[in-house]
């Protein structure tokens, strides 16, 4: 009875005395958290009618708009892949009169041709004309309107540049121009007024000197 | 929609970081007890471990109605036995028996004696499993020895009185089985 009482209790104890292996809470929290996830994303696939409700206007906007850009698509490709070339006929009445040597041929109607330019091409493309006066206003029509690009900064300005975006408002007030001539006036007073004071003290100090040798 | 998108978004956000927090909690509370309650029904270490995880991934499922939970020890302890059980159906339970004798026989006696023990605490082991049904749970359960009656009584749906009488049945017949097991060597 002893023995089997022993061995009972035996078992029991290694029942009871059982302990956890090492990092079980970390592979169980990892394991919770793994089915956590994918749950959720089970969950987001399940409340995916709801939100279907909720996005059918965007949906219905969004769709509207593919449609009129498919439908946009082929109208800007036929645009683009038009001829280019549009001509334009010009009555030889708006150019500047003719030199009376080219009279009699500029008599005769004219047509010339001006090729608008092709929104891809980077060099507008050379008018074609016969005429020296033409050519001449046709140059000037094609000379560049653009301004100037601005030139660059010079060293003084990039500095100032610099300065304005570094400084505090203070340090920006100080450079105003009145404020340094009133600083440099008053310290050109300050200086004068030391050395008259000291170059009097001096003449006197050497008009002593001078007395009490005279005295002596 | 995008602002109540985000909103949304946050408010999971919010309630999956709150949700987390007391899983963590409560497997840094429970998971010795669970893995001790798993393991005396299944007598291995690595099984269980397992049967603990899917105790936890069950409180996952679950985590809806854990504020209804009255009592989240005996609730839990209740999860992880029924695991148990169903996981002890399903392995080879006199393998494991054997191997789990085996540890608890002393290392420090000699081999011969070692074997003896071991053949004797399998025996009890085997015969525990013979048990009643009833009485068999009751004697698992208070070998953890962290469970009060009336918790083991919440958990085995029974009456307290019902379960203090098994236990002494479950300890009377399995002392009388391991002696007529001795006799008849």
């Amino acid at each position: 009875m002893k023995d089997s009482d022993q061995a009972i209790e035996k078992a029991l104890a290694g029942l009871r005395d059982a302990e956890a292996p090492a990092g079980m809470e970390r592979r169980i929290l990892e394991r919770v958290q793994n089915r956590k996830t994918a749950s959720t994303q089970w969950n987001w696939l399940m409340a995916l009618p709801s939100r279907i409700a909720v996005r059918s206007v965007a949906y219905a906007g969004a769709t509207a708009g593919i449609v009129a850009l498919v439908l946009a698509i082929p109208a800007i490709h036929q645009r683009r892949h038009a001829p280019t070339q549009s001509v334009k006929t010009m009555s030889s009445a708006s150019l500047p009169p003719a030199p009376s040597a080219t009279v009699a041929e500029s008599a005769k109607p004219q047509r010339l041709s001006i090729v608008t330019r092709s929104p891809r091409r980077t060099k507008p493309r050379e008018l074609e004309v016969t005429d020296s006066q033409e050519a001449l206003a046709v140059r000037e029509m094609n000379a560049p309107s653009r301004p100037a690009p601005p030139l660059p900064l010079t060293e003084q300005e990039k500095a100032l540049v610099r300065f304005v975006r570094t400084r505090t408002p203070e340090e920006l007030a100080a450079i105003d121009p009145t404020k340094w001539a009133a600083q440099d006036e008053q310290q050109r007073a300050e200086f004068d007024r030391f050395f008259r004071r000291f170059t009097r003290e001096q003449a006197d100090k050497k008009k002593l000197a001078q007395e009490a040798m005279n005295k002596s | 929609m995008a602002a109540f998108e985000g909103y949304s978004l946050a408010l999971g956000a919010m309630e999956s970081a709150r949700s987390e927090v007391d899983l963590a909690a409560l497997v840094e509370t429970y998971s010795a007890l669970l893995f001790r309650v798993a393991h005396s029904v299944v007598r291995s270490r690595t099984e269980a471990e397992d049967v603990v995880q899917d105790s936890f991934v069950r409180v996952l499922e679950h985590r809806r109605s854990l504020p209804e939970v009255r009592d989240m020890r005996v609730w839990l302890v209740r999860i992880t036995w029924n695991l148990a059980l169903d996981r002890r159906r399903r392995i080879r339970p006199e393998q494991l028996d054997e191997v789990f004798a085996g540890t608890l026989a002393a290392s420090s006696v000699p081999a011969d004696k070692a074997l003896d023990e071991a053949q004797r605490i399998s025996s009890v082991l085997r015969e525990m499993d013979r048990l009643p049904k009833a009485e068999r749970h009751v004697l698992l359960l208070s070998a953890i020895e962290e469970l009060e009656t009336a918790e083991m009584a919440e958990v085995l749906g029974r009456s307290e009185s019902a379960v203090r009488a098994l236990l002494f049945r479950a300890r009377a017949r399995l002392r009388e089985r391991l002696e007529k097991e001795e006799v008849r060597r």
